[in-house]
């Protein structure tokens, strides 16, 4: 993977600070502070039910936080109903309105206002910007998934907002169509400069679209950092669960030295990275990716396994392992058999330390 | 919901309501008067109502003209709805027209058409006639009622009671009727209400029967009086308790077929 | 021919051309006939439409029955989507009662309610009572009962009910989520009413339009007890042709001039409604 760097000292656009939501007996959000800098690409993650689809509403104006503090361009968004906020959303389901053409859906903002000078130019370049321009005058219906998922972008953007909120946009497609639009709209997000906030519980699709991921879990932000230092350096293990393929492996730090630490699992003592704030006796979680485990390495192997499942993939097949109790995956270029004896090396340089998540 | 929302619904449901709680309240008005203000309670009207043998005999009358209105609708309906959903019915659109007929032409017309041709043919305005005519008038609703249930009736239960051997008939019987039995009874009481609402119909074509309404058109022109108010009073009450028992039914028919009886 | 589910289409149709249309069919034949000594003769004489068309009595009644149709479609419009949004915002549970509570008063009965209406409305019925009470008038106000406002009155409480039903149930399945969007984009509540919930609502309207129309344009008790001398309506006279004046043909002539002008005014209605900014795109995906 692409290292990313952090947008560089961009100005603040969103500021939310110890934002509380709560729905009858239950807590959506438990009190989150968020930073969403100018012309970033920043994802909120997570499992269903943890609070990312809430937070969105919160940032549109369609729920009011019980507690906390939000501000766009420094100011308060308390009482500011959502069609006066500079915040545009693309819906889950398109939304678009199925008695308007796809022109008079896009120009419905401008229209609002008692249309402006060059509102068909306007609309136009808008519907360039997502490749739909020639389909003007056909209705909503008339129009697949992916073709509807546009025109709702270009109906967002047009009004030309601060800031740009993506619900799950690509959910409802498949999987060759979400490939194409994820680029477009990376693409899109580039040109434009608007900072984009984006929520989606695929972490592909996280990594790929992403400056900033923000890792929700139950209402609280778990993680908040560019996608490669999630990925090498998950703040708990459920962020190492939620992220790819890992295998966690829970244990006990025996000592710490600077950066790295050893833990003491039934694999026996690894030394590895360490997340901070963990000294020796926290229980601990050792993330063990699949790409750093082996079958093949020079010497002896550290550890022997029994296979206990094995998905063949194509090019390459997914292993379990079994270790001492321990189950791990790793990938190798053949199957095999269920119940065979492998060796296996461990890279444990590259795996990390994290804490228990709550 | 907010304020604005509540208050609406508030409002609506008053106006809709002021006047028949105006005439439950002065059912039970010690005066002979229709007027404000109030005089005391009193029950009085009521005896008398109890006593009167014309009161009994018209409501009698009402209930017995009403329940074949009810049967015909429900199974009129329920002929139409087949219909309806019929595969392969080229008509169904004209179809839906013509139902839509007794709907669309105003009962006065409809009534008043039916008398002249009944008087020509010298078929007797009566009771025959009146329940003819007021179950024609029920029949877009009750088949309203039962579409709106069989449009949503899955045709693979259909499917898979013949594949394991059903004939049409038996599948008709055991599959959809059940499932259907909701709306049947909704369409039977939309049927009785109608036929006990109803006056225009009866004016024209009731003859010598005397269904309730009539009794009370005919004294209307006359002079208020509290024990007709009464009368009101009391067929609304049953009126109510009819829809009352007839949505209990219902709802306890959809929970059991919700819950898999 | 085997049985199909298809021909249980026919007893019904029978049922509804012998109960309606020929009926119907029979008032046109009246209407050419002739009448002598309160015997009707068949014949084929333009007496009767000869009669009905210089008549301007006829046609003011004619005219009136379509203003009144008008009129009430008006009015339980204006009042009944209020409402039926309203209805759309009760929690689910809520809303089979309020099914219950909005339909109520329907089946209570023609003559229930006009007799209720005649209380509430009286010299010293209700409104007049509260009002002096108040202190708001001194004499009663006469103009409530017997009157065109009467009749406007009664009749918009009579088909209320079947609006709102009407523009419920088309309101019922606007998605929510346009709503959401629509303010998204800078709409304000009324915007988002003219420009998405009222274009969406516009099959319910329609259907609640036609059906009040045709309702209350052939309503003829209300008026006569409850409108005074301002009561008279075309279906009066037909009564009176009918029975009295045993003027068959000319009653027929009329009954059927008042069915043909109803009808040419609904049909206009439907196809102005239609004509109104994407609403068959509406209607076409409904």
């Amino acid at each position: 993977m692409e290292k990313r760097t952090e947008p560089a000292l961009s100005p603040l656009l969103l500021a939310m600070r110890g934002v509380v939501k709560t729905f009858g007996r239950s807590t959506a959000v438990d009190g989150i502070d968020l930073d969403v800098p100018e012309r970033a690409f920043l994802t909120l993650l997570g499992p269903s039910g943890c609070g990312k689809t809430t937070v969105l509403r919160m940032i549109a104006g369609f729920e009011t936080p019980d507690s906390g503090d939000m501000r766009l361009d420094n100011t308060p968004l308390v009482d500011v109903p959502p069609e006066r906020r500079p915040v545009n959303t693309v819906f889950q389901s398109y939304a678009l309105f199925p008695h308007l053409t796809v022109n008079e859906n896009v120009a419905f903002s401008l229209k609002l206002r008692g249309g402006v000078p060059d509102m068909a130019a306007r609309v136009r370049r808008a519907l360039d910007a997502v490749h739909m321009a020639d389909f003007g005058d056909r209705y909503p219906h008339q129009l697949s998934g992916g073709q509807q998922q546009r025109v709702a972008v270009a109906r967002a953007i047009i009004a030309e907002p601060r800031l740009l909120l993506l619900d799950e946009p690509l959910s409802a497609l498949d999987r060759k169509m979400r490939g194409h639009l994820q680029i477009e709209l990376k693409a899109l997000q580039r040109r434009l400069g608007i900072a984009f906030v984006y929520v989606t519980h695929d972490q592909e699709e996280a990594f790929a679209l992403s400056d900033v991921v923000v890792v929700m879990n139950k209402g609280r932000i778990a993680q908040k950092a560019d996608p490669q230092t999630i990925y090498s350096r998950p703040a708990d293990s459920f962020v190492a669960d939620f992220i790819g393929n890992s295998t966690l492996v829970e244990g006990r730090v025996r000592e710490r030295l600077g950066d790295m630490a050893t833990i003491d699992t039934p694999l026996g003592n690894v030394t590895a990275p360490v997340a901070d704030g963990l000294v020796a006796g926290d229980l601990a979680v050792l993330v063990i990716r699949p790409e750093l485990l082996s079958a093949h390495g020079e010497g002896t192997a550290m550890l022997t396994g029994t296979v206990s499942n094995c998905v063949f993939q194509g090019e390459r097949s997914m292993i379990e392992a079994d270790v001492a109790g321990v189950s791990l995956r790793f990938a190798a270029e053949a199957p095999y058999s269920i119940g065979s004896t492998v060796p296996l090396w461990l890279d444990a340089g590259r795996s990390f330390i994290t804490r228990v998540a709550a | 919901m907010g304020r604005i929302g509540l208050s609406v619904l508030i409002v609506a449901a008053g106006f809709l309501y002021l006047p028949l709680v105006v005439l439950t309240v002065f059912s039970f008005n010690d005066s002979a008067l229709m007027a404000f203000p109030l005089s005391g309670f009193t029950l009085e009207w009521y005896r008398e109502l109890a006593q009167n043998d014309n009161f009994l005999k018209g409501f009698v009358t009402s209930f017995l003209i009403a329940q074949p209105v009810g049967i015909l609708a429900m199974l009129f309906g329920l002929m139409a709805s087949l219909a309806l959903t019929a595969p392969g019915f080229r008509w169904r659109g004209l179809f839906a027209v013509l139902l839509l007929v007794p709907f669309l032409v105003p009962k006065s017309v409809l009534s008043i058409a039916q008398a002249m041709i009944m008087s020509r043919v010298g078929f007797e305005r009566g009771a025959t006639a009146l329940i003819l005519a007021q179950s024609l008038v029920a029949l877009p609703f009750a088949t309203a009622l039962i579409s709106a249930v069989m449009v949503r009736f899955d045709r693979r239960l259909i499917e898979a009671a013949r594949d394991l051997g059903a004939s049409p008939w038996q599948a008709f019987l055991r599959i959809l009727l059940p499932q259907l039995r909701p709306a049947l009874s909704g369409a039977y009481s939309v049927g009785v209400i109608l036929s006990l609402a109803d006056l225009t119909i009866a004016m024209f074509l009731a003859g010598r029967t005397q269904p309730l309404s009539l009794m009370v058109a005919s004294e209307f022109r006359r002079e208020l009086r509290p024990d007709l108010n009464a009368m009101q009073v009391v067929v609304l009450a049953l009126t109510a308790a009819l829809v009352g028992v007839s949505e209990f039914y219902r709802r306890r028919r959809l929970r059991k077929l919700a819950a898999g009886a | 021919m085997t049985f199909r589910q298809r021909h249980l289409a026919l007893p019904v149709a029978v049922a509804i051309v012998a109960g309606c249309l020929a009926p119907l069919a029979v008032l046109v034949a009246f209407s050419f006939y002739e009448v002598e000594d309160f015997d009707l003769i068949p014949a084929f004489s333009f007496r009767a439409w000869g009669e009905l068309a210089t008549s301007t009595t006829d046609w003011f009644l004619i005219g009136k029955a379509v203003l009144s149709g008008v009129a009430t479609t008006l009015f339980t419009a204006l009042l009944g989507y209020p409402v039926a949004l309203a209805l759309t915002r009760l929690a689910s549970s809520a809303k089979g009662l309020a099914i219950i509570v909005l339909l109520t008063p329907l089946y209570t009965g023609e003559i229930v309610r006009i007799y209720a209406w005649r209380i509430v409305l009286g010299g010293e019925g209700l409104v007049n009572t509260v009002l002096q009470g108040l202190g708001l008038i001194d004499e009663p106000l006469k103009f409530l009962l017997f009157s065109p406002f009467t009749i406007g009155l009664v009749l918009t409480y009579n088909n209320l009910p079947f609006m709102v039903l009407a523009i419920w149930v088309s309101a019922e399945m606007v998605d929510r989520r346009l709503i959401e969007a629509a303010r998204d984009l800078g709409a304000r509540p009324v915007d988002a009413f003219f420009r998405v919930i009222f274009p969406l609502t516009m099959p319910g309207l329609a259907a609640g339009s036609l059906t009040v129309f045709a309702l209350s344009a052939g309503e003829m008790l209300t008026p006569s007890l409850l409108g005074g001398t301002s009561g008279a309506t075309a279906m009066a006279l037909v009564d009176n042709l009918f029975g009295t004046a045993f003027d068959w043909p000319l009653a027929s002539a009329l009954a059927l001039a008042l069915l043909a002008t109803l009808f040419l005014v609904a049909s206009a209605m439907a196809g102005l409604l239609l004509r109104l900014k994407g609403a068959r795109a509406v209607i076409g995906r409904t």
